[in-house]
């Protein structure tokens, strides 16, 4: 579980640049939840991810992952560091090893494990984000560009992580790499029932896709935060912050500001259509 | 690190030193340098030290700004300060002795010490005058300029001013990049702060091959995008911000003259 | 303006499996002209060959079979070639690594200054396509303290103070935040509309191809589906099976379609659906 506790961050305190990036943020991430954290840029969404695994400490307030204070003076980073798996934007840019097998196994290497647990974590992560044994020997940099990322990916999950964060997992990629990495990210979420796994989005779309729970930032604090269904009814509130609503939201919106019953929790097309269908056969008219 | 370097950071401006014509700056700043290192004497220090806060004042660049571009370069001067300090025989007026060698310091080598210090940091404010106050392109221009009359000689003139102006640009998107990359690797427990000399060169890989292929790949799509925009050498090419001497710079140039003067007169004839 | 006749572009590279190098056809026969004024969006996903093509409409890639004709000149005539980049003007992708200056109004001047304009006008050219981009206020700036929308606006600039009469831009919004993504958008259909400059935007963002008045869609070399948005998008299976997105009501037109409800395939917009879909459920409930 992530607990944090009135955290607040100020950026570059003492500077003229002195900013402050979060302020009072509590919340409570439950074991085994895929959540999404929406935000535009400069929400502070960033710099709560960086925070969980204590690559930068909160100025106030403290975060408990699994019950262990992460911004504690003396907080032990390479523990934390192995609970809290981060991976970046556009990850693939710091792959570095001649192989992709190597790179995935930086991490565990870090780790100090043995030669054989090392080998089956790599075979593993790499199965899991959907990369073949030949990609294995290939240098990383001769695969494509939606394959780098899940190699990449792969070398955080091969630490096996507590907690798996990823920052923008889908930047940068056409319709069928981000599809890849969604499907990726669900999968691991069934096939790993006790992992916590958070990815940042901009797009709701993404997020109605893929996630469970949801938490909305802006100017650097929580908005709102639930279930998909919960947070998405709140269209007007979203595009007020300046995020861009998914086009079946706004449509069920204004069909039911003209009157008709829908059911609140529509965002996707295929239920869409079928409540819609519903109210043409005429028993969902209100 | 790589956000603390002065060099290369413009503060846009009015003043008489941002007005004045870029080739002739740098050459007054190298004066301005040369004149420096014959200085040694106290009165041609005190009269330098006034000539170098009137600049700083007819600047306006701010002090607080002046003196970050100093910070990075501290333990130089310390460096240097000590070894002045320790290294210069003379008058001894405090000595310990360590085995068969005597660490001493001495009136001479006190001296020396400062002078070297304070040398020093006027050779950085100088210089960070000079870039504070000149943007990058007016900077690179002006060396272009310079290094025209080379060109008979072979030396490419419009590609090194070309070279800097795009390391200019670049420096603060690769410092950027740096930090970036070294905290994705420090997420997957790369460890750059502890060990030996040797462990921390290897530390460095996971960060400095990302960097050179990123570098490459930016390298790559700049030469594109400079040649989509009719880019073809230093032949032909004509400046939005064609500079002349003015007024302005004569006077520049006979107060710069006549500062070099005093001192020089003050540091040889007393 | 642009017309390609029987292009072909071969490329070598390594292949998947081995080292070996490869001949790769990365685009098959391209017969595509673009009219004056027009707004194309040339859409397809990552290696479909889209770049490539767009690499070819201002000679920075010669065709290795048939013809490219900017304005009536052949792209592989050398002496042309100036004349040709002066005339289509081209942006890219990544926005930092499109800027030679380190001060915005330095970025802008770069290419007429390549171009030996007179400094007079080039100062003028310089003031007035900032103003255009709405960037009046950064002239000064340096681009690493702008945002990546800013940065592309600046790069527009860049291009537009050549005076071109084509503007092409190769995914200039695919590493962009939302944000960003609405004013570069928002400027290149001011662009299109008011200065009458020809557009072909290169994306694989179906939304912004919507916006076009001509989408042309392109997989694995070759051109599959040319029309107005509409007629292209109504092809929703054949555009899913490409690895792209349609946009949602336009799916959710197609799925209320299979179920047998009698709506126009011709959606693209949330009030084109709400107004299809109030024609259907007798304008609205009471």
């Amino acid at each position: 579980m992530i607990k944090a506790e009135n955290v607040n961050y100020i950026y570059q305190k003492g500077t003229p640049f002195e900013r402050q990036a979060l302020f009072d943020i509590n919340l409570e991430i439950a074991d085994g939840s895929l959540v999404a954290l929406i935000g535009h840029t400069g929400s502070g969404k960033s710099t709560l991810i960086q925070l969980f695994n204590a690559l930068v400490k909160p100025t106030s307030g403290r975060i408990l992952v699994d019950g262990i204070d992460v911004t504690a003076q003396k907080a032990d980073l390479r523990l934390i560091r192995r609970m809290v798996g981060l991976v970046f934007q556009y990850p693939e840019h710091q792959l570095f090893e001649e192989t992709v097998y190597k790179d995935i196994a930086f991490g565990p290497t870090n780790m100090g494990l043995s030669e054989k647990e090392i080998d089956e974590r790599v075979r593993k992560s790499a199965a899991l984000v959907g990369l073949k044994e030949k990609h294995l020997e290939r240098s990383p940099f001769d695969l494509s560009g939606g394959q780098k990322r899940r190699a990449a990916i792969a070398g955080v999950l091969a630490m096996e992580p507590k907690v798996l964060i990823l920052d923008e997992p889908t930047a940068g990629l056409d319709p069928k790499g981000r599809d890849d990495i969604l499907n990726t990210i669900k999968r691991l979420h069934e096939e790993n029932s006790d992992m916590i796994i958070i990815f940042v989005s901009h797009s709701m779309e993404d997020v109605a896709k893929t996630a469970e729970r949801v938490i909305v930032m802006n100017e650097g604090r929580i908005e709102t935060e639930g279930s998909v269904a919960e947070v998405f009814t709140q269209a007007e509130r979203l595009q007020r912050i300046g995020l861009n609503v998914p086009q079946i939201t706004l449509l069920t919106d204004k069909l039911r500001n003209a009157g008709f019953n829908l059911p609140e929790e529509i965002y996707t097309v295929k239920y869409a259509a079928k409540a819609i269908a519903a109210l043409v056969g005429g028993d969902g008219n209100a | 690190m790589l956000k603390d370097i002065t060099i290369g950071q413009y503060i846009p401006g009015s003043s008489p030193l941002h007005k004045m014509h870029a080739p002739l700056k740098i050459i007054l700043t190298i004066l301005y340098i040369t004149v420096l290192f014959f200085v040694d004497s106290p009165v041609s220090y005190a009269i330098f030290t006034v000539y170098t806060v009137a600049l700083v004042l007819i600047s306006g660049v701010p002090l607080k700004v002046l003196l970050r571009g100093v910070k990075p370069m501290l333990w130089i001067f310390i460096f240097t300060a000590i070894l002045n300090v320790f290294m210069t025989p003379g008058e001894i007026i405090w000595s310990l002795p360590i085995f068969r060698f005597t660490l001493k310091i001495t009136n001479e080598g006190l001296a020396a010490g400062v002078t070297m210090a304070v040398r020093l940091l006027y050779l950085i404010m100088g210089t960070s005058l000079l870039t504070l106050t000149t943007s990058p392109l007016q900077l690179t221009d002006g060396i272009e300029k310079l290094l025209k009359p080379l060109r008979k000689i072979k030396v490419p003139s419009h590609e090194i001013a070309m070279m800097m102006t795009i390391a200019i640009r670049f420096i603060p998107t690769l410092a950027e990049e740096t930090d970036k990359i070294k905290k994705a690797q420090t997420a997957r427990g790369a460890d750059f702060e502890t060990g030996n000399i040797i462990k921390r060169a290897k530390a460095m890989i996971p960060l400095l091959v990302p960097l050179f292929i990123s570098a490459f790949r930016r390298a790559d799509d700049l030469a594109t995008a400079m040649e989509a925009r009719c880019y073809n050498g230093g032949d032909n090419r004509t400046r939005m911000k064609e500079s002349h001497m003015t007024a302005l710079d004569v006077k520049a140039i006979v107060i710069s003259i006549l500062a070099a003067a005093v001192v020089l007169l003050a540091e040889f004839w007393t | 303006m642009i017309k390609t006749k029987n292009l072909s572009f071969v490329y070598r590279k390594t292949d998947e499996d081995g080292g070996t190098a490869v001949e790769e056809e990365v685009l098959r026969e391209i017969n595509l002209t673009i009219e004056k004024g027009s707004f194309t969006a040339i859409l397809g996903h990552n290696g479909s060959g889209k770049s490539t093509l767009a690499k070819h409409f201002n000679a920075i890639l010669l065709p290795t079979g048939g013809k490219v004709y900017v304005k009536g000149m052949d792209t592989t005539d050398k002496d042309s070639v100036f004349n040709i980049r002066q005339s289509a003007g081209m942006v890219f992708q990544n926005p930092d690594n499109q800027m030679v200056a380190a001060i915005v109004e330095d970025e802008v001047a770069f290419a007429p200054e390549n171009l030996g304009v007179e400094p007079k006008e080039i100062r003028r050219r310089v003031d007035e396509c900032l103003e255009t981009v709405n960037m009046t206020k950064y002239a000064q700036s340096a681009p690493s303290n702008l945002s990546g929308g800013q940065k592309q606006r600046v790069a527009i600039a860049a291009v537009l103070a050549m005076n071109p009469e084509i503007l092409i831009l190769d995914e200039p919004t695919a590493m962009l935040d939302p944000k960003g993504r609405s004013e570069v958008i928002k400027t290149i259909k001011m662009l299109n509309r008011e200065k009458g400059i020809t557009v072909v935007l290169i994306t694989h963002y179906m939304d912004e191809a919507a916006l076009a008045d001509r989408t042309v869609v392109i997989d694995d070399g070759e051109i599959v589906l040319d029309g107005t948005p509409k007629d292209v998008f109504r092809n929703v299976e054949k555009i899913k099976s490409l690895g792209l997105d349609v946009p949602q009501v336009t799916e959710l037109a197609y799925e209320l379609r299979k179920k047998g409800i009698d709506i126009s395939e011709d959606v693209l917009t949330v009030d084109e659906c709400f107004a299809e879909l109030l024609k259907i459920l007798g304008g609205g409930a009471t």
